[in-house]
C-alpha cells in the first residue's frame, strides 16, 4: 500500500509538472545528439548504435544521481518529510520511488533521439537484444541503489543536489571513450559503467552474456549497501532531523 | 549615487552569502574542486579542442555555460520554496536584478578558482603568461550573455510554477550553435545564421584561436562579442521585466 502511495505520487507529479519533464527529457536528447551527430559528421555510421546505447546508459546515470539523489533536499525544503515520516514511510524509500521520473524521462529523450535517426535509416539495432535488455535492466538496479546511496550521503553532508552529479560528466566521458573487448570483463565489473559498457558491447557482439554475471553480483551488493544506507540514514533522521537550508 | 550604492550592496551579499556556503559546506567544496577535471574528461572524450589548452579552456566556459543557468534559475527556484522570494516584491530592485547581482560574485569567484585549477595543464600545453592572461580574461567575459539567459530562464521558471528550469535544453543547442563542440563551418547553414547572433559564437572563438595560436581578427571578434552580448542582456533584462510582473501577479513567486 504504502509503495503504491509513492509511486501515485511521483505519476502525479509526473503530470503537474510535465513541462520540467520534457525539458529534462529534451535536455538530455540532445547531448545524446551532439556525439553522435559527430560520430555522423565523420562517417562512422556503423557505431551509432553503439553510442546511441552509451548515451541511454549515461542517461539512466545521470538521472539517477540528479532525480533521486537530489530528492531529499528538494523534499526537505519542501518541508515534507517529516509528514512521511510520521506515516512510517523511509524518506530514501520515497526517493527512490522517482524510478518513475527516471524511466518516463530516459524514454522519452530516447524517443526524441531515435525519431531522427530512424528517418536517415539508422534507427539503433543490437547485436544481442538479450543481453542489451537485460544490461539495462542491472543498470538500472545500480543507477536506483547508487541513487538512494548519494540521497543518503546527502544527509550526512548537505551536498547540493546540484553537485552531486558531477560524476556523470566523468561518466560520459568514459563511456565514449573507444571500448576494447579485451578488457570489457574487468570494465563489467565497474559500477554503473559495467552494465553500461556491457550494453554498448551488446549493441555490437553476441558475447556479452556471461559477463551479465559480473554487473548481476555488482548490483546485489550495491542495493545490499543501499539497504543498509537507508537503515543508517533514517537512524540519522531520527536522531536530528533534516536540514532544510541548503542552495541549489 | 543611492542606487549605485545599494546595487554594491546586492554584489557584497553575494559575496558573503557564497562564501559562507563554501566555508561551512566542505563537501560541497570538494564537489565544486573536482568538477573542472570531470568537464574536462568530457571534452576531451569528445574530440572538441586540439589541445591541453582548448582542453582547458572549452571545460571553463563549458562549466560557466551550464553554471550560469541553473544557478540563476535554481536560486529563483530555492528562495520560492524557502519563502523569500515574497520579499522580493517588496525591495526596490527588480527580482532579475537581484537574482543577477547577488549571483555574480558567485560567477567571478568560481571563474577565477576553476582558472587556478586548471591553468597548470594550460602551462604544461605550452600557453604562455599572455596567453593565460587572454584566457583569464575570456573566463570572465563570458558571464555576461550567459547571466542574461539565466535571468530569463529563472523569470520564466517561475512563471510556469515548474520546480526545475524548464528551459534548459537551450545550453547544449547554445553551446553546439556556438561551435563550443564541433567548428561553425561544420553545421548546416541554418544553425550558421543563428551562431553569428549568438555572443557566445565569438566567444568560443577567440578561446579557439587563442588556444591553437592561431591568427584572428581579435579586434573584430571583440568587437561582434561585445556588441552581442550587450544586445543580450538588454534583450534579456526588457523581456524579463514583463514576464517579472506576470510572475508577481500570477503569484508565481509565493
Amino acid at each position: 500500500m504504502r509503495l503504491r502511495a509513492v509511486l501515485w505520487l511521483h505519476s502525479l507529479r509526473l503530470r503537474k509538472y510535465v513541462l520540467s519533464l520534457f525539458s529534462n527529457a529534451l535536455t538530455d536528447a540532445l547531448w545524446a545528439l551532439i556525439p553522435i551527430v559527430g560520430a555522423l559528421a565523420v562517417g562512422r555510421q556503423s557505431s551509432v548504435a553503439e553510442i546511441f546505447w552509451a548515451m541511454v546508459a549515461w542517461m539512466v546515470i545521470a538521472n539517477s544521481a540528479w532525480l533521486i539523489g537530489g530528492w531529499l533536499e528538494y523534499a526537505a525544503l519542501l518541508g515534507v518529510l517529516e509528514y512521511h515520516v510520521h506515516a512510517s514511510v523511509s524518506p530514501l524509500a520515497l526517493a527512490a520511488g522517482r524510478v518513475v521520473t527516471l524511466l518516463a524521462s530516459v524514454s522519452i529523450s530516447s524517443a526524441i533521439v531515435i525519431a531522427p535517426l530512424a528517418l536517415l535509416g539508422l534507427a539503433p539495432a543490437a547485436a544481442d537484444t538479450w543481453s542489451l535488455a537485460a544490461s539495462l535492466a542491472l543498470l538500472l538496479a545500480q543507477a536506483v541503489a547508487y541513487g538512494v546511496l548519494l540521497a543518503a550521503v546527502s544527509v550526512k553532508v548537505g551536498v547540493p543536489s546540484a553537485l552531486l552529479d558531477i560524476a556523470s560528466l566523468a561518466q560520459l566521458g568514459l563511456l565514449l571513450l573507444p571500448l576494447n573487448p579485451e578488457h570489457i570483463g574487468a570494465l563489467s565489473l565497474i559500477p554503473l559503467l559495467g552494465p553500461a559498457y556491457l550494453a554498448r558491447y551488446s549493441a555490437r557482439t553476441a558475447h556479452a552474456s556471461p559477463l551479465l554475471a559480473h554487473a548481476a553480483a555488482v548490483a546485489a551488493t550495491m542495493m545490499l549497501l543501499a539497504l543498509l544506507a537507508e537503515k543508517w540514514s533514517s537512524k540519522l533522521i531520527a536522531q536530528r532531523g533534516f536540514r532544510a537550508v541548503s542552495f541549489v | 549615487m543611492i542606487a549605485v550604492v545599494s546595487r554594491l550592496a546586492l554584489v557584497k551579499a553575494g559575496m558573503h552569502l557564497w562564501l559562507s556556503m563554501y566555508k561551512h559546506n566542505k563537501a560541497a567544496l570538494a564537489a565544486f574542486l573536482a568538477r573542472p577535471y570531470l568537464v574536462l574528461l568530457f571534452v576531451s572524450a569528445l574530440g572538441a579542442g586540439q589541445n591541453l589548452v582548448a582542453w582547458a579552456l572549452l571545460s571553463i566556459l563549458i562549466t560557466s555555460a551550464v553554471d550560469s543557468l541553473w544557478d540563476i534559475a535554481g536560486g529563483a527556484i530555492t528562495q520560492r520554496l524557502l519563502g523569500v522570494l515574497t520579499y522580493a516584491s517588496l525591495a526596490p530592485h527588480r527580482m532579475a536584478e537581484i537574482l543577477l547581482l547577488t549571483y555574480l560574485p558567485r560567477y567571478f569567484i568560481e571563474t577565477l578558482v576553476k582558472f587556478a585549477e586548471l591553468a597548470p595543464l594550460m602551462v604544461a600545453g605550452g600557453a604562455t603568461p599572455a596567453q593565460l592572461a587572454a584566457a583569464l580574461a575570456l573566463s570572465l567575459l563570458g558571464a555576461l550573455p550567459l547571466a542574461s539567459l539565466g535571468m530569463l530562464v529563472a523569470s520564466l521558471t517561475l512563471l510556469a510554477r515548474e520546480d526545475a528550469p524548464w528551459i534548459d535544453w537551450t545550453i547544449p543547442l547554445l553551446l553546439v550553435a556556438s561551435g563550443a563542440i564541433y567548428p561553425v563551418a561544420a553545421l548546416p547553414q541554418l544553425v550558421k545564421a543563428v551562431s553569428a547572433a549568438l555572443p557566445t559564437t565569438y566567444l568560443f572563438s577567440m578561446a579557439e584561436a587563442l588556444a591553437t595560436n592561431s591568427s584572428a581578427d581579435w579586434q573584430l571578434l571583440l568587437t561582434a562579442f561585445l556588441a552581442t552580448a550587450s544586445a543580450w542582456l538588454t534583450a534579456s533584462l526588457l523581456a524579463s521585466e514583463r514576464i517579472e510582473s506576470s510572475v508577481f501577479r500570477r503569484g508565481g513567486h509565493l
